[in-house]
């Protein structure tokens, strides 16, 4: 569904991302992990269409989007949900919500607003309400369903767990799985290494900008090396 | 006592001309961040289509007023290519971008003045006044406050009920994640940029049967719609127009006592006033 | 070291000045040659501001025509010889830059430029209306009394005149130059390239901006008087937008940032009015599209196509050979304080952002010779809670205390005088400049300097000078980056970036240092090197406060580790002692276990 292939990212001199190489098929679960500042926010952002790619492609099903301006490609089907969640303070849930109806899915986006606050009932208690006064937790569930509006085949989540309490990390745990059920393709980067393993299938390890490990999350999981490397415990 | 109503009545439709340039200036900075030194001149420009249009083409002024907010946006459009979007993206792309709107400016005013003269020209608008006690309201006063009522009400209508205007909202409330959901910010740019230079067009037009068309009529209208901007907020269209319509009946009544050099040095100060104790103005929220 | 040659070029162009004053015989060409002077020197009051300072000014004509008022009407009025009173004509002009100096503390870019014209133009107002004084619209005719040597030529041509503008010209480009060469120079450049970093160095940003306007307006008023023998009448359009725009534009035109661009620019501008004369009116509109162009597509200006090589490398040392400060990381004040002392003390702090509470009642501590490292989850406040103890943000209760004394309220700059330096989690620096002089601003703090020192090149300014340079020296030696000294601060590497950032930190010789994030990014090599200069700065004596996400390298490095979540202290402790409390852990892996999540 989405591949990179030999992704560098770089802004001036500074090299985020080298020869980055990563897959996610349809219905599954990709995690990218590491540390801050080791480029997983680059990657996400580069495949979004907000970071300089200096080479490399990336394709989303068979067509090759890295050519694509940033704001075709919730047209073509992939959404950021954005690190530090990133929603339109002044504007209104539903407002936010309908600014992330591009294009074609201006459409319908009456249906597809009831059918995310199934998703995200939090949601519909606070239509009106200034998504600038959303408590963080509230602000990311918007972020994400904000996403999810222009109905993409996949959603990359940035950060999602950044700054928020571990009842909230629970359900955002709970949604990604329930999109995962529903067939979508996800992408997450994440610091909180234990989450990331615990909600995906796979995941990739990267470390200064290049990938450094990859395998089943489960495998992975159990490693001690990992939670040595990164957790320094 | 008379006299100061008279000149309130006066003194807002002169607010409403620095009401609509002010609106004009600040959508235009909401969306790009950019201060536009030129936005004085298309104020003047719309005077001087409307002057053109009756005077050598011979068309009916309430004809032209409509297609006035039209070319205007072209030349806007114009001024945007020349002088904003191709410079922000560099690194000191705000401030060179300030600097080739100062240009476009110089260039717009003196390139008028030198090719028709600084000769004042009057056009006719609506004649006649009516009488309500013993103020006198010119029809054209009452014409330049309403349209400009109705012109704001629907600006304010298509920001917040309309697509394009959300989308304009959220450029400038967050312009990154706009990017994000899909918006093309650099679309969006440009037609805030139009958007401004036909509303300051509209004013320039609704003002010169009034006050008369000069090629240096933009330098004075622009400092009066910083003080504007500045007092009312950066940013905030409900500042722009309190503000504006306040400044107009202000500087009408500091007229009665002042002679006008004094009262347009007075309201100046008030902007490094407002800067020095409030930079965010009354209605901002924050200052760069 | 290379000598400093200044003094011997304005011997030099002294001379040329009152040569070319004396013989020059041709009066068109000495009306033009003084015309080119004081624009030259009209444009090096913009450049102060505009190339080196960095703020946009739309109104520098309001110097220019109070310091000609200022002489005009002193000549006329009160009937004193015009030759004398033109240095008065100066005072107004510092007077004013102070006032927009101090009011425009608070304004950046744009917000200055509004101002500057608005200040242009109540000037503008105030002169065409303020009869009893001015003679409003109508002007006032000033006839300086002829100078000594006055041949067959006009007022406005005669060689005194010239000489003396000619003479002025070159002193300003020689103090100008000597300033730009010094801890002076130095700050303003920082300020324009990144003013919370020149705070954070200790450069007290108000008082340079002050200073800088100061100066620019008394060059202005100067120029302003100058012109008063050529142009004869003084009318309010000399507040007006014609001369503010020439300046700006002949700065840009030769070359903004340069000495040598505005005297170019100075000089076109002296003469196309009489190329262009044929343009008529249309002048003004040409010249404003020729700026539109220089904007768009020559931004560096003439100057930019002479000069090859940027200004990083060696700027030439303002020091004697034989001068030998003395070097190492301890000589340099303040001295470390004594192992053990208290450095540093929050108790209590407190601080929300819009209803998200950053900080609750957080309480950390620092000692001489310890490394504290600050840790938690992103989002746990660790970076507010630094912001906090430097200066850059104001808690809403609790107290920082320095040594024993408070310092609530205290900027950023005044905490990095008694010793307190942070870094940032951005890598900032002065990109645009070399290794070696973004090192060298930051020595600001390790001997102060004053202006007239500078200029004059007293044997204090060089000896100073040689210990600034000396540290700057040792502080890249200690961080590894002596080899890329010459090198510009933007093309460096990441991980070299971040370095640098240490470096600059160090040159102010601080007691204590708060590190953002240092090792971010950073790979294994450049880590370990991170790791081994930490352990020598704290043999050295300084306090060290980390933050970091590299947990590995905090619990080797660290003698107490201060756990943050959620704004408040989670734990503190030893290093093994954190790493195994349930609490720290439980936070870390966000509350879940890995066996549940996968059942």
């Amino acid at each position: 569904m989405l591949e990179l292939q030999d992704l560098c990212v770089a802004y001036g001199p500074v090299r985020a991302v080298e020869g980055l190489r990563l897959q996610v098929g349809a219905g599954e679960v990709v995690a990218l992990v590491g540390a801050n500042g080791a480029g997983k926010s680059s990657t996400l952002k580069a495949i979004a269409g907000m970071a300089p790619v200096e080479q490399g492609r990336i394709l989303l099903g068979q067509q090759r989007i890295d050519t694509l301006p940033a704001h075709r490609r919730p047209d073509a089907g992939i959404a950021l949900s954005p690190e530090g969640r990133q929603v339109f303070p002044d504007m209104s849930v539903l407002e936010n919500l309908e600014m992330g109806a591009t294009g074609a899915g201006r459409k319908g986006a009456g249906e597809r607003i009831e059918e995310l606050f199934v998703l995200f009932p939090r949601l519909r208690e606070r239509t009106a309400q200034a998504a600038g006064t959303l408590s963080g937790g509230e602000q990311q569930m918007l972020a994400i369903a904000r996403a999810l509006m222009c109905r993409p085949r996949v959603l990359m989540l940035d950060e999602p767990t950044l700054g928020l309490a571990p009842i909230i990390v629970r359900q955002i745990t709970a949604i990604v799985r329930a999109l995962k059920a529903k067939g979508l393709a996800v992408l997450l980067s994440e610091q909180n290494v234990e989450m990331a393993l615990a909600v995906s299938d796979r995941a990739y390890v990267i470390e200064s900008g290049c990938l450094v490990r990859s395998g089943k999350s489960a495998e992975m999981a159990g490693d001690p090396a990992i939670q040595t490397a990164y957790l320094g415990l | 006592m008379e006299l100061a109503a008279q000149q309130i009545v006066n003194g807002l439709s002169a607010g409403m001309a620095y009401a609509l340039v002010a609106l004009g200036l600040t959508l235009i900075f909401g969306v790009l961040h950019v201060i536009n030194f030129a936005h004085g001149e298309f104020y003047m420009l719309g005077g001087l289509a409307a002057v053109v249009a009756v005077r050598i083409l011979g068309l009916p002024y309430l004809l032209v007023l409509p297609l006035v907010p039209l070319v205007l946006a072209l030349v806007g459009l114009l001024v945007e290519r020349l002088s904003v979007g191709p410079l922000l993206p560099r690194r000191d792309g705000l401030s060179d971008a300030l600097l080739a709107t100062y240009a476009v400016s110089l260039l717009l005013a003196d390139g008028v003045l030198a090719l028709r003269g600084p000769a004042p020209e009057r056009i006719d608008g609506l004649e006649g006044s009516l009488q309500l006690g013993s103020i006198i309201i010119g029809h054209q006063r009452l014409f330049v406050f309403v349209v400009g009522l109705l012109g704001i009400a629907a600006l304010d209508y298509m920001l917040r009920r309309t697509r394009f205007g959300k989308q304009m909202r959220a450029v400038a409330q967050n312009r990154f994640a706009a990017q994000v959901v899909g918006i093309d910010v650099k679309a969006m740019g440009q037609r805030t940029f139009m958007l401004g230079a036909a509303i300051a067009g509209l004013a320039g037009a609704l003002l010169v049967p009034i006050s008369q068309f000069t090629p240096l009529m933009g330098h004075n209208v622009v400092i009066k719609a910083f003080v504007v901007v500045v007092i009312g907020g950066m940013g905030s269209v409900a500042g722009a127009v309190v503000c504006g319509l306040a400044l107009g009946v202000l500087e009408a009544l500091l007229g009665l006592m002042l002679p006008e050099g004094f009262t347009t040095a007075l309201v100046y100060s008030l902007l490094l006033l407002t800067l020095l104790l409030r930079p965010q103005g009354l209605f901002g929220k924050v200052a760069r | 070291m290379t000598h400093d040659r200044s003094l011997q070029y304005l011997g030099l162009a002294l001379v040329a000045s009152v040569a070319v004053a004396a013989l020059l015989s041709s009066p068109v060409y000495a009306g033009l040659l003084v015309y080119a002077a004081v624009l030259g020197l009209f444009a090096l009051s913009v450049n102060l501001v505009f190339g080196t300072l960095g703020y946009v000014t739309f109104g520098q004509a309001a110097f220019l025509g109070l310091g000609a008022y200022t002489a005009g009407l002193l000549a006329t009025r009160w009937g004193l010889n015009f030759w004398w009173v033109l240095p008065l004509s100066i005072l107004p002009g510092v007077l004013l830059g102070v006032l927009v100096g101090l009011v425009s503390v608070r304004l950046g870019g744009a917000y200055f430029a509004i101002a500057s014209l608005t200040v242009a133009e109540i000037l503008r107002l105030l002169a065409g209306n303020w009869v009893d004084l001015t003679r409003g619209p109508l002007g006032v005719v000033v006839m300086p009394p002829p100078l000594p040597g006055q041949g067959w030529h006009g007022i406005g041509q005669q060689p005194g005149y010239l000489g003396l503008a000619l003479v002025l010209c070159a002193v300003a480009v020689f103090v100008l130059h000597r300033l730009s060469r010094s801890p002076v120079g130095r700050a303003w450049a920082a300020i324009r390239q990144s003013l919370p970093l020149a705070e954070s160095l200790g450069i007290a940003t108000l008082r340079y901006r002050v200073g800088n306007l100061a100066l620019s307006g008394g060059l202005a008023a100067l120029a302003g008087a100058l012109l008063v023998p050529k142009i004869l009448v003084l009318t309010p359009d000399l507040f007006g937008p014609a001369y503010s725009a020439t300046g700006l534009l002949a700065v840009i035109l030769g070359g903004r940032g340069t000495l040598i661009g505005p005297l170019i620019g100075g000089a076109i501008f002296a003469v196309l009015p009489e190329w262009l004369r044929f343009l008529g009116d249309l002048r003004l509109a040409v010249f404003a599209l020729l700026l539109l162009l220089v904007v768009r597509l020559l931004p560096g200006g003439l100057a930019s196509l002479l000069k090859r090589r940027p200004s990083a490398q060696g700027t030439p040392l303002a020091a004697t050979p034989g001068i030998v400060a003395p070097a190492g990381l301890a000589d340099a004040p303040p001295r470390p304080a004594t192992r053990g002392a208290l450095l540093v003390e929050a108790q209590g702090i407190s601080k929300s952002f819009r209803g998200l509470q950053a900080l609750a009642n957080v309480d950390v501590r620092v000692h001489a010779g310890e490394v504290v490292g600050l840790i938690g989850p992103n989002g746990a406040g660790k970076t507010t809670c630094l912001n906090v103890l430097s200066g850059f943000t104001l808690p809403d209760s609790g107290t920082v205390s320095l040594a024993g004394t408070a310092t609530s309220g205290l900027p950023a700059h005044a905490m990095a005088q008694r010793g307190m330096v942070r870094t940032f989690q951005q890598t900032t620096l002065f990109d645009e400049i070399s290794v070696r002089e973004n090192v060298l601003i930051a020595t600001h703090l390790a001997a102060g300097e004053s202006a007239l020192a500078a200029v004059l090149h007293t044997s204090g300014f060089r000896l100073r000078e040689a210990q600034r340079a000396a540290r700057a020296e040792v502080v890249l030696g200690l961080v590894g980056l002596a080899a890329r000294a010459h090198v510009a601060a933007g093309s460096l590497s990441y991980g070299e970036q971040r370095m640098l950032a240490i470096a600059l930190a160090l040159a102010s010789g601080p007691r204590l240092l708060l590190l953002d994030e240092p090792a971010a990014g950073l790979n294994h090599t450049e880590a370990t090197a991170l790791a081994a200069l930490i352990s020598r700065l704290r043999a050295d004596g300084l306090g060290i406060l980390i933050i970091d996400h590299n947990l590995k390298m905090i619990m080797a490095l660290c003698d107490q580790v201060v756990v943050l979540h959620h704004g408040e202290k989670l734990a503190e402790g030893t290093p093994q002692a954190v790493r195994s409390n349930p609490e720290v852990i439980a936070a870390y892996m966000g509350g879940m276990t890995v066996d549940a999540a996968h059942a």
